[in-house]
């Protein structure tokens, strides 16, 4: 008698654990994510599991948009992998992590090269006439993108991360729906394949 | 567990398809009509159970539930596996379409193998056979889907330099976490519902 009880507690406390923790740790392990931003004329990738895990140690490839690889590297400690900004229009980065992970995404420089200042562009300044004006204007345009770069750099790295997108519920419980609509299916040709 | 699109080589990818789909005609063959909101409840067992993440390892890792699903589905176990992991790709962008064949084959080849050498104990109905076989179920067919994913990697001749042995021992305690959790899940159906156990082996 006692040992039923006991039994019955345990599974009520297994069937408790399962439910909880799909229910409440909804984070999918079991994918990893990548994400590129640009700070200056750098790169900064970042490779994490979908629980935030950080991707460790996995392999970083750059590839130009006609497939051919500009470098390779490794993630360090943090997940993190940094390398100069190609003179490339948009770059696709692809991150292989261990047991069969990988995904990739593509980092744009939206029109002009991911270096600043890739593609010369006309400058508007006619109010400095002078060579002079024009050192004075590169330099204040300098400073000020690089200022810009640092201060936009963690939103460009919040933006990146929002962009993943995430489990939700309404995933796993349309799965499930999949699931028990295509069991009624299946059971409902069966049966009538043995009517008829 | 989920080999991500991109990996395989092609003649990999194709040979995993070719058994997989083998597998599931013979599977869904072998359903009987009254088994099949079995295998629909195990299936959508094993598409939630890998949201729950244990934190062990380089990679994380899930319970997978494959021996469970072995032991009670036998050959069914290749469809209810597939299905799974067709729905866990498309909605939660695990594993990927065109290596659904080797994942599936991955994981539903060990579940028949355990369905095969564990049955016996199962059937005889005793708890402490049923707990052994449980557990050993839960724990070979998970070595051997880690054995089948090393493997598929290593076939895929892009040097991926995988310490096997490594791999193996990170993933013991998940391993010891899925023996437990078959052998809780057998008890508990024992108890509560024996008929699955005893008859509803497809």
């Amino acid at each position: 008698m006692l040992k039923n009880r006991l039994m019955n507690l345990c599974a009520a406390i297994f069937l408790l654990f399962m439910m909880g923790s799909t229910l409440v740790d909804r984070a999918d392990a079991h994918r990893v994510m990548v994400f590129a931003y640009l700070e200056g004329e750098k790169v900064h990738v970042e490779g994490y599991f979908a629980d935030g895990k950080k991707a460790r140690d996995s392999l970083v490839e750059v590839f130009a948009k006609d497939g051919a690889k500009v470098l390779e590297g490794r993630t360090d400690e943090n997940g993190l992998f940094t390398f100069p900004a190609p003179a490339l229009p948009a770059i696709r980065i692809v991150l292989t992590a261990s047991m069969g992970h990988r995904v990739e995404c593509i980092l744009d420089g939206a029109g002009d090269t991911l270096v600043p200042g890739g593609i010369k562009k006309e400058t508007s300044g006619a109010a400095l006439p002078s060579a002079e004006g024009a050192v004075i204007e590169d330099r204040i345009r300098a400073i000020v993108s690089e200022e810009l770069d640092r201060k936009l750099a963690p939103l460009a790295r919040e933006v990146a991360l929002l962009r993943e997108r995430r489990t939700s519920l309404a995933d796993i419980i349309g799965g499930i729906g999949y699931i028990v609509g295509l069991a009624g299916l299946f059971m409902y040709f069966k049966v009538r394949g043995k009517e008829g | 567990m989920h080999i991500s699109e991109g990996i395989c080589s092609p003649p990999v990818l194709a040979a995993g398809m070719f058994l997989a789909v083998a597998g599931v005609a013979y599977g869904t063959k072998k359903i009987e009509t009254e088994n099949i909101p079995k295998v629909g409840v195990l299936s959508s067992a094993f598409f939630v159970v890998s949201l729950i993440h244990i934190p062990v390892g380089p990679a994380g890792v899930h319970l997978v539930l494959n021996g469970l699903m072995g032991l009670l589905l036998g050959w069914a176990a290749f469809p209810a596996i597939m299905i799974a992991l067709l729905l866990q790709g498309v909605l939660f962008q695990y594993g990927g379409i065109t290596s659904l064949g080797v994942n599936t084959v991955n994981m539903a080849l060990p579940a028949v193998l355990c369905y095969y050498l564990f049955r016996g104990l199962v059937k005889s109905g005793d708890i402490r056979r049923i707990a052994i076989a449980g557990f050993a179920c839960g724990f070979l067919s998970l070595m051997l889907s880690i054995a089948a994913v090393v493997l598929t990697l290593l076939l895929t001749e892009r040097g991926f330099l995988v310490a096997a042995q490594v791999i193996l021992a990170v993933h013991v305690p998940v391993m010891v976490i899925e023996g437990l959790i078959t052998a809780f899940a057998l008890l508990f159906l024992r108890k509560a519902k024996p008929e699955i156990i005893e008859v509803g082996v497809c």
